[in-house]
C-alpha cells in the first residue's frame, strides 16, 4: 500500500507540474493585459512609458520565461501576490477553499442521504409507480438550471416567506460558524437538488445490476435476510461505480459552483477561479487551478483506496487477486 | 376612583403597548451593488465599484458637481486665471506651462486625527511619478505635472504641462496620508503596490479623510464604512453604511425585496429592462429614478475601409437609422438620442451648426447612389460599378443583451438601404485587448464610453491617437479617423484658453464630428437607480462621479 501511495502521488505531482505550465500558457495567451487597458485608454502615455510599466508587472518576457520564474519562486514558497486583491495569493485561496470544502461536503452528505435510499428503492422496485416517480423527479433535477432553481428558492424563502437571508455569508461581523448555517441553506439545497438526481440515477442502474446476480440469489436462497442482502451484499459491489462518480463530483463542486455562488454570494472556489482569470490575476488563477486539480486527484486516490475496501479482489499492484 | 384611575391607566398602556412605537431614526443602510472593488488604494486601479466606495471614506481636490461644473471638495476655491491661482508659466526646456495655486480648507483631518496637509499632495506626486508606483494615472503625475511646490501646510503649487485651459481638473491625483504611507513606500518602492495599508491593512485609522472610514471588509462580499470621528463637514445621517456585493443582478433584485438590501445604487446595478419591470411591480415602496448619463452609445467607423471611408456612405447609415423607433421601442422613450459625444447638460454642449441625422431612407439611398453603390442586387443589396456588394461586418461586445437587441434592429434598417450587414460579438476581454485595440475589426464595432464633462477628445478623435504599433498601440481613435479639422479644433481646446475662444473651439469640435461622422453617435445611456421611499437625496450626478461622493446630503425618514 505504501508503494502504491508513493506512486500516485508522484505521479500527481508530475500532472501539477504539467497542468501549472499548460495552465500558465493557456492565461498567458489570453488577448490583454493590464497595461495594454491603460495604454488604449490614455494616447498621452509614450512608447517608452508603457515599456516601464510592463517591466513593471514583469509583463515584458516571453510567456515561457515568465512561468520558469514562476515554477522557482512557487518552489521556493512564494506563490507571489494576488494582483486584484493586493493580497498573498494563499491569503486569497485559501479562504475559498475553506468556503468551498464546507459547501462541498455539506452537498454530497445531503446528496448522498437523498440519492442511496432513493436509488435502492427505485432498483428494488423498478418500473413500478414510485420508481417512476423517483425517476421523474431525478430528470428534474438533472434538468434544472441552476441559476433558476436559485433564484426561485431566493423568491420563496427570502423574499416571499423571509425565512432564510436571500445571499451572503454570514452577517456582517459574525465570525461564529453559526451564524453562517442559514446562509448555507440554500446553495447547499440548490447544488443537492442538482447533484442528487445524477447520484441517485446511477445507485438505481448499479442496484438493479447487483440484485440480478447470481451472488444475490445465492444469498436469497440461503436465507440472508432482505435488508442484509440489499444493505451489505448489493450495495457493497454496487458502490465500485458510485465511488467514481462521487470522486468526479468532488472535482466538478470544488470549482465548478460558479453560477450558484455568483447568485448567492457564495465565496467559493468557482467564482475565485472565473475571476481571476479573467481578471488576469496569475498567481491567483494558477494557484486556484492547481488545487481544483490536487483536489481531483486526491479524489481519484481515494476513490483508488475506496475500491479495494469494496472489493477485496482489488489489490494495491493494480491485480485482481 | 383610584380604582378607575388604575383601570384607565392599565387600558392606556395596554392600549399603547399595541401601537407601533414610532421608527426609530435609521442609522444603518445596507447599498447593494453588482461588483466588488479591486482594491482600496486611491490610485492604484480604478474601476465603478471602487469608485463608488471611495466616495463614501475619500474626498477629492476638485470634482464636477451635479450641475456638471468643477466644484472644490478638498480646496477653497477652484483656480482660475480670473482669481490668480492659475498662471503661465515657461519651463526651463520651453514648454508652455499653467502653475495653479490651491489652498486647502483649514478643517480637514484624515481618519486618525492627522491633519491633511500639502504635504500629503506632494507625497502622493512623488510616489505616482516614481515608474515602479503602478499608479493608473501614471500620465497625468509622470507627464502633465511636472512639479507640486509645498508652500504651507494649506498651500501648494501644481504645475502642469498638459490641460491647459482646465488645470483644476485632475484624474486620480488624490492626497495620500503620508504619515502613513510614506514608511512603507521608503521600506520597499517595488513593494509598496501589494503593501500599502490600504490593503494589507484596510481598517487602518488614518487613511480616509471623507465623511465615513472603512470599518471592515470582508473581500468580495461586504465593506461596513462608519463614521471617520474627524470629519468636520456637514454630519451625515447614517452611522454605518453597509455595501453587499451581489453580483447577479436578479439576485441583488430579489435581496432589495427580501429586505437584506435597502437601494441599488445607479453605478453599479440593475439593468434597464429589469428596473422598468421592477417599477411596475413595486412602485409603491420604491423609487426607480432613470437618469441620462455622460454615457454615449456610438458605432466605430474603420475608415481604412473603402466604403467607409466615403463620407457619403456614413452619412447614409446614420439617415438609415431611425434611432427616435429604437429608444422608443426598446428604452420605452428613455434613451436620449445623441448628435456628437457631448451630453446636452455639458456647459459646452451646443447645437448651432451641429448636423443632426434624422431617419430619412431616401436621403440615405441618394447619398449612397451618389457614392456610387447605385445599384440594387436580386437580394435587395446594392452594388457598385465594380459589382462589389455593400456589406459591412457589426461587431459589439458579448453579453450586453440589450445591446445585442440594439444591434440586430439596427441590421434590419440599414438592410431597408440595401446595406448588408453581418452580426458579430466577442466577449469584452477580446473586444479591449485585441479587436479594438490593434484594430481588427473591419468596418462597424458598437460600444460604449463613459466620459467627465467637456471630456478632452484627444483620446478618441485626434489622428495621433489612432492604435499603432508605433505608438505602442495607445490611444482609443480605433476607427482610424484622421481629419485636419478635428485635429486643430481639439489642439485649439488645449491651447486657447479664454472662455469666449474655448466656447467656438468647443463648438468647432461637436460641428466637426457631427459633419464628418467619425463615429456613428446613437445615445445616450440610462443608468437606473433604485431607493426606498424612506431615503432622499440620493441622486445620480449623470457624470462617472457617483452619489457616493455628497453622502452627506442622504437623509432618511
Amino acid at each position: 500500500m505504501a508503494r502504491f501511495l508513493t506512486e500516485r502521488l508522484l505521479q500527481a505531482l508530475l500532472v501539477l507540474l504539467v497542468m501549472s505550465f499548460v495552465v500558465y500558457m493557456l492565461i498567458g495567451l489570453m488577448p490583454g493585459d493590464p497595461i495594454d487597458l491603460m495604454i488604449a485608454s490614455d494616447p498621452n502615455l509614450t512608447a517608452a512609458d508603457a515599456v516601464r510599466l510592463k517591466a513593471l508587472y514583469g509583463l515584458d518576457k516571453p510567456v515561457i520565461e515568465r512561468y520558469f520564474n514562476w515554477l522557482m519562486a512557487a518552489l521556493s514558497g512564494d506563490l507571489g501576490y494576488s494582483r486584484l486583491a493586493a493580497q498573498p495569493t494563499l491569503a486569497v485561496v485559501l479562504p475559498r477553499m475553506g468556503n468551498t470544502a464546507i459547501l462541498m461536503a455539506c452537498t454530497l452528505l445531503l446528496a448522498l442521504g437523498i440519492a442511496l435510499p432513493a436509488g435502492i428503492y427505485a432498483a428494488r422496485k423498478p418500473y413500478t409507480k414510485l420508481d417512476t416517480l423517483v425517476n421523474f423527479l431525478c430528470f428534474g433535477g438533472i434538468s434544472m438550471p441552476s441559476f433558476w432553481l436559485a433564484l426561485l428558492l431566493i423568491i420563496l424563502f427570502a423574499v416571499t416567506l423571509g425565512w432564510l437571508p436571500a445571499s451572503g455569508m454570514a452577517p456582517v461581523g459574525s465570525e461564529r460558524f453559526a451564524d453562517r448555517l442559514p446562509y448555507l441553506v440554500m446553495p447547499v439545497v440548490t447544488l443537492t437538488l442538482l447533484n442528487a438526481g445524477v447520484l441517485t440515477r446511477h445507485i438505481r442502474a448499479a442496484m438493479m445490476e447487483q440484485l440480478r446476480q447470481d451472488y444475490v440469489r445465492t444469498a436469497r436462497a440461503k436465507g440472508v435476510g432482505e435488508t442484509a442482502v440489499v444493505w451489505k451484499h448489493a450495495l457493497r459491489n454496487g458502490m465500485i461505480p458510485i465511488v467514481t462518480i462521487i470522486s468526479h463530483d468532488i472535482g466538478t463542486l470544488f470549482s465548478g459552483a460558479v453560477v450558484t455562488e455568483t447568485i448567492f454570494g457564495y465565496l467559493g472556489m468557482g467564482k475565485l477561479i472565473y475571476d481571476s482569470v479573467m481578471g488576469n490575476d496569475f498567481n491567483v488563477a494558477l494557484v486556484a487551478l492547481l488545487a481544483a486539480t490536487a483536489m481531483i486527484l486526491l479524489a481519484n486516490l481515494i476513490a483508488d483506496v475506496a475500491y479495494a475496501a469494496l472489493d477485496p479482489r482489488v489489490t494495491f499492484a493494480g491485480r485482481k487477486a | 376612583m383610584d380604582r378607575r384611575l388604575t383601570a384607565f391607566a392599565f387600558a392606556t398602556c395596554s392600549f399603547l403597548s399595541f401601537v407601533p412605537a414610532a421608527q426609530a431614526a435609521r442609522t444603518q443602510i445596507t447599498i447593494g451593488v453588482n461588483q466588488f472593488p479591486s482594491n482600496f488604494h486611491p490610485s492604484i486601479d480604478t474601476t465603478v465599484a471602487k469608485q463608488f466606495v471611495q466616495g463614501l471614506v475619500l474626498r477629492r481636490l476638485t470634482i464636477y458637481g451635479y450641475d456638471w461644473t468643477l466644484e472644490c471638495q478638498l480646496c477653497t476655491e477652484i483656480p482660475t486665471a480670473q482669481n490668480g491661482r492659475v498662471k503661465p508659466v515657461t519651463l526651463p526646456d520651453g514648454r508652455a506651462a499653467r502653475a495653479v495655486s490651491f489652498t486647502l480648507k483649514p478643517d480637514i483631518y484624515w481618519s486618525d486625527g492627522t491633519q491633511v496637509t500639502s504635504k500629503d499632495f506632494v507625497f502622493a506626486w512623488n510616489w505616482g511619478k516614481d515608474p515602479q508606483s503602478g499608479t493608473v494615472n501614471y500620465n497625468q503625475v509622470s507627464n502633465d505635472i511636472v512639479s507640486v511646490e509645498y508652500k504651507d501646510d494649506r498651500n501648494f503649487v501644481i504645475t502642469r504641462t498638459q490641460s491647459l485651459c482646465n488645470p483644476a481638473e485632475f484624474n486620480d491625483f488624490l492626497p495620500l496620508p503620508a504619515h502613513v504611507e510614506r514608511p512603507i513606500w521608503e521600506k520597499s518602492k517595488s513593494d509598496y503596490r501589494v503593501r500599502t495599508a490600504y490593503d494589507s491593512d484596510p481598517t487602518r485609522a488614518g487613511l480616509h479623510d471623507g465623511p465615513y472610514r472603512i470599518a471592515r471588509v470582508e473581500r468580495g462580499s461586504t465593506i461596513v464604512v462608519e463614521r471617520n470621528p474627524y470629519w468636520k463637514g456637514q454630519r451625515p445621517q447614517f452611522d454605518r453604511i453597509v455595501i453587499k456585493s451581489i453580483e447577479n443582478t436578479a439576485a441583488l433584485e430579489s435581496n432589495l425585496k427580501s429586505g437584506d438590501i435597502d437601494f441599488i445604487s445607479g453605478e453599479n446595478g440593475i439593468s434597464f429592462d429589469q428596473a422598468v419591470s421592477f417599477q411596475k411591480r413595486n412602485a409603491d415602496r420604491f423609487n426607480i429614478e432613470f437618469k441620462s448619463m455622460l454615457m454615449w452609445e456610438f458605432v466605430n467607423v474603420n475608415v481604412d475601409d473603402p466604403a467607409l471611408k466615403d463620407i457619403r456612405v456614413r452619412r447614409a447609415l446614420m439617415y438609415g437609422l431611425d434611432r427616435g423607433a429604437i429608444s422608443k421601442q426598446i428604452f420605452e422613450g428613455r434613451q436620449s438620442i445623441a448628435d456628437t459625444m457631448y451630453h446636452p447638460q455639458e456647459p459646452i454642449y451646443t447645437d448651432d451648426g451641429v448636423v443632426k441625422y434624422g431617419f430619412d431612407r431616401a436621403k440615405a439611398g441618394a447619398l449612397l447612389a451618389e457614392a456610387g453603390w447605385d445599384k440594387v442586387g436580386a437580394d435587395g443589396i446594392r452594388t457598385n460599378a465594380k459589382g462589389e456588394r455593400l456589406s459591412f461586418e457589426l461587431g459589439t461586445i458579448a453579453g450586453n443583451k440589450t445591446r445585442e437587441l440594439v444591434q440586430q434592429v439596427m441590421q434590419r434598417m440599414w438592410r431597408e438601404i440595401g446595406i448588408d450587414v453581418r452580426l458579430k460579438t466577442a466577449p469584452a476581454r477580446v473586444v479591449f485587448g485585441e479587436i479594438l485595440r490593434r484594430r481588427q475589426f473591419p468596418h462597424l464595432y458598437m460600444m460604449a464610453f463613459a466620459a467627465w464633462p467637456a471630456n478632452d477628445p484627444e483620446a478618441v478623435l485626434h489622428s495621433h491617437a489612432v492604435p499603432s504599433e508605433a505608438n505602442g498601440w495607445s490611444g482609443q481613435n480605433f476607427g482610424g479617423y484622421k481629419s485636419a479639422a478635428m485635429d486643430k479644433a481639439i489642439d485649439a481646446i488645449q491651447t486657447q484658453c479664454e472662455p469666449e475662444q474655448q466656447q467656438k473651439n468647443w463648438a468647432d469640435v461637436q460641428r466637426t464630428y457631427a459633419d464628418e461622422l467619425p463615429q456613428l453617435p446613437l445615445f445616450f445611456r440610462i443608468n437606473t437607480q433604485v431607493t426606498p421611499k424612506w431615503l432622499h437625496g440620493i441622486t445620480q450626478t449623470g457624470h462617472q462621479f457617483a452619489s457616493t461622493w455628497w453622502v452627506e446630503r442622504w437623509t432618511a425618514d
